[in-house]
């Protein structure tokens, strides 16, 4: 070992040199850095219920759809109509956009004895000049059940213009692009944006923002912090510089294997500048409070002593990231576990050769030798803190093992409480645009996650249509669906306007004699050109997302019963891909946190020639764990796309601070053969890194709590958290536990 | 100095003007006559086969119709082919009048306001494309180009709500018939293509062959006419309700 770290020493210029290239080559790479929060991208290709999910988006548009929500106190007076008309009309210039409909431009079906109309819903000769024509104008629309709920709220607070992306189009340039110029029609009504599109062009612009935001501020926070705790530049500047460059070495590489940044990979940045500065604190620390006065030596010693704890953190961390990529449902917390994996790497290797390079080429100033003693002493943080709990520590490790089990069974009852969720629309603050979107879909339009029910056959079929209208009519007696709309509800009305009752039609031939009138709308959203497929759109409520279980049952019970020779049916929709969604958080949570706590004890155990190490070195990070799980019960932070990455991730970085105290603990028990000396002498040398690495760590991971996507804000809390309880954990626990089993072995 | 360059402005501008003034005026001409050689058909009678094509699958649907036409507004269709459209009829009369008759039905229905831009009957010509219309009482012309065989014609639509922002119209110079026109979206985007073939009946140059393609939704519509009839002295009375319901 020493040999490797005297090479890297010599050729400290090399080593210069090569950092330097590889950051011009992985910086250069930042060029094609993109951006995908598409949660439909990251879902999985191969399951069943994702890919009728696609498939109908793909068939019908029904993924494409984008909603401009124009807010007034009554939509049907002339001035907010007019602006209506205005965003419709303005909306149908933009490239990319097809299909604009809103209570302006819609057309209905009207009949008058022999008279058929296809009128505009409400004429332009028609609009209302008074407060009291509006009122009636309203009420009349109102009561029309196509556009009620759909592009209008029945008590005339909102209207919907609806578009449809072009299928070859970029449809987050498409969003970007309406959402500016209905920004530059300076409208006084509050306009909201909603669909899929906005969620994920909002998501990417947070990004973008926190990304530029968050990360200047933890690098500032962890300056600072490191700079109180060394009382120098040098301590500040190699930690932040090792883990700058680790950060962009990380990203360039990952553009390279063609990734894209994702709303779970964004905090990858932060953890590993906090990560990568915490492997430098360790060995900065180190070289310090190094006895050799002869500067390249202090290196050497120093870094034989620190690489195989940094090493061993390293790895530990890797595992608890590379975890994701085999328990992760989503692509996107997969790619996240890559990124991170990445970044740990790196952090390690600039930490074992930039570092000690870097020291070599910029010698500290001279320094006398100084006590160990006597610099201890001088430090307020081993006077205040390390001093008074090593103490506490050897006096009453047993009353500091009751207190952490007593926490550990608390966590345990927090634990059943904790909720899941997997709507997107949570991840945003309750104060920003796309909740208060939310908000007026869920009171007005029966929510903005649709259910399709898919039926396969020939269209123009009585059988067919017959099915789907009743098949409508069972989903809207549920407790679960508000509106439904389907090609069976147009033909029924064409079918009493022509003169017939207002049914099913009930033989063929008269289904397509309607057809040459219905051929001149477009209904390409409700049936496919070859007319063997038509889809039944469904509003799921607020009832139906928290039960979409039983509303599955529902379904099937109906299908069960009522099968076809003429059609098919399969039911599909965003609630069912978040039940899945919602299923594969809690497999991907256990998955990835077993593998990760399985594959760390092992690791460490070989590494330290003993089980019992493993093992002791676990129990810090795994009681705390059970704790944060308690305080997410019992704060009500929910389990999601991001907060589950929170275990692993903690279990990966939390299990250094143990690695550390257990591998300064042989040393010292080694050299003194004595436990209680051994103890203190690892909480006064370990105790301080560990210290300032939890402090600096977690102000890293706190800023993220100034983001504007909530499961961020989530992330950064509950790992600052982690790292209190795993140090903590490291400087109590772990010593305690150490004390009492080597007392009994003594 | 200041005056001569003032006269030369003025100059200038009265010269552009009076050039543009002129190619107005020949584009507008052009266009009549090519609205003259479509008039010269006073009636005409014809059987039709609509071929649609959907370019991406390959799919192909085949229809048939007599077209019976009298001056610009008077137009019976009836569906002959297939089967579940047969005896569909449609009637246009002056002013915009549209009757349409489905068979099953029984009663003939007046149709108001028909979206113009609606697909007519599933192929690719819109209501818009199929109206026989004056292009020079509809659009303002200006002349793009010219070479040997052909004017090619820049056509803004008069009326805002047209669903279309310009025409491109190539014109033969000889027999001034319309060999092609491409059909441009509000964004100035190509989104149809239509070509014609002519034969000479009677004197008169009729299209027998006529296939306008959705560059968008890459399908394709030929219609093809034969038994053409033309001038034949097609009565008013043809072009009533009576006339639309077959008899029994």
């Amino acid at each position: 070992m020493k040999k490797v770290f005297n090479a890297i020493v010599k050729g400290k210029w090399v080593v210069l040199v090569a950092v330097i290239f590889f950051t011009s080559f992985f910086g250069y790479q930042l060029k094609n850095l993109q951006v995908d929060s598409n949660l439909v991208d990251a879902l999985p290709k191969n399951d069943t219920v994702v890919q009728l999910f696609k498939a109908v988006g793909e068939r019908f548009g029904s993924n494409q759809i984008g909603l401009v929500i124009v807010e007034a106190d009554n939509v049907f007076e002339a001035e907010a109509l007019n602006h209506i008309q205005h965003v419709s009309d303005s909306l149908a210039l933009i490239e990319g956009v097809i299909s604009v409909t809103s209570i302006t431009n819609m057309r209905s079906f009207q009949a008058e004895d022999d008279n058929f109309q296809v009128d505009d819903l409400i004429s332009r000769a028609r609009w209302p000049e008074t407060k009291k024509d509006a009122d009636s104008i309203r009420d009349v629309i109102t009561q029309n059940k196509m556009v009620t709920g759909s592009l209008v709220a029945a008590d005339g607070s909102s209207a919907i213009v609806l578009f449809y992306f072009q299928n070859d189009a970029n449809a987050e340039v498409v969003a970007q692009n309406v959402r500016q110029m209905v920004a530059s029609l300076d409208l006084p009504e509050p306009i909201y944006f909603a669909g899929t599109t906005f969620l994920t062009t909002y998501v990417s612009e947070i990004i973008a923002t926190d990304m530029l935001k968050l990360i200047p501020i933890s690098f500032v926070l962890i300056a600072l912090i490191l700079y109180l705790s060394f009382k120098s530049t040098r301590g500040v500047i190699l930690p932040l510089l090792a883990a700058g460059l680790a950060i962009l070495w990380a990203i360039g590489t990952f553009v390279l294997l063609g990734f894209k940044l994702s709303m779970v990979s964004n905090n990858v940045p932060i953890i590993i500048l906090a990560v990568g500065s915490a492997y430098a604190i360790h060995v900065i620390n180190r070289i310090s409070q190094s006895l050799e006065t002869e500067n390249k030596n202090a290196i050497l010693k120093s870094m034989t002593v620190i690489a195989l704890p940094v090493t061993l953190a390293a790895l530990t961390t890797m595992i608890g990231f590379l975890s994701f990529i085999f328990g992760s449902y989503l692509s996107m917390i997969r790619d996240f576990g890559i990124l991170a994996a990445l970044g740990t790497v790196y952090a390690a290797l600039l930490t074992l050769v930039f570092i000690p390079a870097m020291q070599a080429i910029f010698p500290p100033k001279k320094k006398t030798p100084v006590k160990a003693d006597q610099q201890k002493a001088a430090s307020f943080m081993s006077a205040k803190i390390l001093s008074p709990l090593h103490r506490a520590i050897i006096q009453h490790p047993k009353r500091i093992l009751w207190i952490w089990i007593l926490l550990v069974f608390a966590g345990i009852a927090g634990m059943t409480l904790v909720k899941r969720s997997v709507s997107v629309a949570d991840y945003f603050k309750k104060n920003h645009p796309v909740s208060q979107a939310d908000r007026i879909m869920e009171a007005h339009y029966g929510g903005s996650k649709p259910v399709f029910a898919v039926f396969k056959g020939d269209v123009q079929c009585p059988e067919l249509l017959q099915g789907m209208a009743d098949f409508q009519q069972y989903l809207t007696a549920s407790p679960y669906i508000s509106s439904t709309q389907s090609i069976a509800d147009v033909v029924i009305k064409l079918n009493h306007a022509l003169g017939g009752e207002g049914d099913i039609p009930a033989d063929k031939g008269t289904v397509q004699q309607m057809w040459f009138i219905l051929g001149q709308q477009d209904l390409s959203q409700l049936v496919t050109e070859e007319l063997d497929e038509a889809i039944i759109i469904g509003k799921f409520n607020n009832e139906g997302q928290a039960n979409i279980r039983s509303f599955d049952s529902y379904v099937k019970d109906y299908l069960k019963t009522h099968k076809s020779e003429d059609f098919t049916i399969e039911v599909s929709g965003m609630p069912y891909v978040n039940a899945q969604l919602d299923q594969s958080l809690l497999r991907s949570q256990i998955t990835s946190l077993v593998i990760a706590i399985i594959l760390v004890i092992a690791l460490v155990s070989l590494i330290f020639k003993s089980a019992r190490e493993g093992f002791y070195a676990s129990v810090p990070i795994i009681a705390t764990i059970a704790v944060l799980y308690g305080v997410m019960g019992f704060t009500g932070i929910p389990l999601n796309v991001v907060t589950v990455l929170v275990a692993s991730v903690a279990m990966g970085i939390g299990i250094d601070y143990s690695i550390h105290f257990i591998s300064n603990f042989n040393l010292s028990l080694k050299n003194t053969g004595d436990v209680n000396l051994a103890i203190q002498e690892t909480v006064m040398t370990s105790g301080k890194a560990i210290l300032i690495n939890f402090i600096s760590v977690s102000a890293g991971f706190l800023v993220l709590a100034f983001s504007d996507l909530m499961p961020m804000v989530y992330f950064g809390i509950l790992i600052a958290l982690s790292m209190l309880g795993s140090s903590m954990g490291a400087l109590t626990l772990l010593p305690a536990i150490l004390l009492l089993g080597k007392r009994k072995k003594f | 100095m200041n005056f001569k360059n003032t006269l030369l402005s003025i100059l200038t501008v009265i010269f552009v003007g009076l050039i543009s003034s002129a190619n107005a005026q020949d584009a507008l001409n052009i266009l009549k006559k090519m609205d003259a050689t479509a008039a010269a058909i006073k009636d005409k009678s014809v059987a039709m086969k609509m071929v649609m094509v959907n370019l991406k699958s390959g799919k192909e649907e085949t229809k048939q119709a007599v077209l019976f036409q009298k001056g610009m507004n008077m137009k019976l269709f009836r569906y002959t082919a297939p089967k579940s459209d047969e005896g569909i009829s449609t009637l246009s009369l002056p002013n915009g009048e549209i009757y349409v008759y489905l068979p099953l039905f029984k009663k003939p229905k007046k149709i108001t306001n028909l979206a113009e831009s609606g697909a007519f009957n599933k192929s690719d010509f819109s209501i818009e494309d199929m109206a026989t219309q004056a292009y020079a009482d509809k659009y303002t012309p200006t002349l793009q180009s010219t070479n040997a065989t052909n004017f090619v014609l820049e056509l803004k639509p008069k009326d805002p709500k047209s669903s279309y922002s310009k025409l491109l119209v190539t014109i033969n110079k000889t027999t001034y018939c319309a060999e092609q026109i491409e059909y441009f979206d509000s964004k100035n985007n190509a989104v149809k293509k239509a070509l014609y073939h002519y034969k000479k009946v009677n004197d008169c140059w009729v299209a027998d062959e006529v296939s306008m393609e959705d560059l968008k939704k890459q399908h394709k519509t030929t219609l093809y006419m034969s038994d053409i009839k033309v001038n034949q002295g097609l009565a008013d009375d043809l072009f009533t309700l009576e006339n639309l319901v077959p008899e029994e």
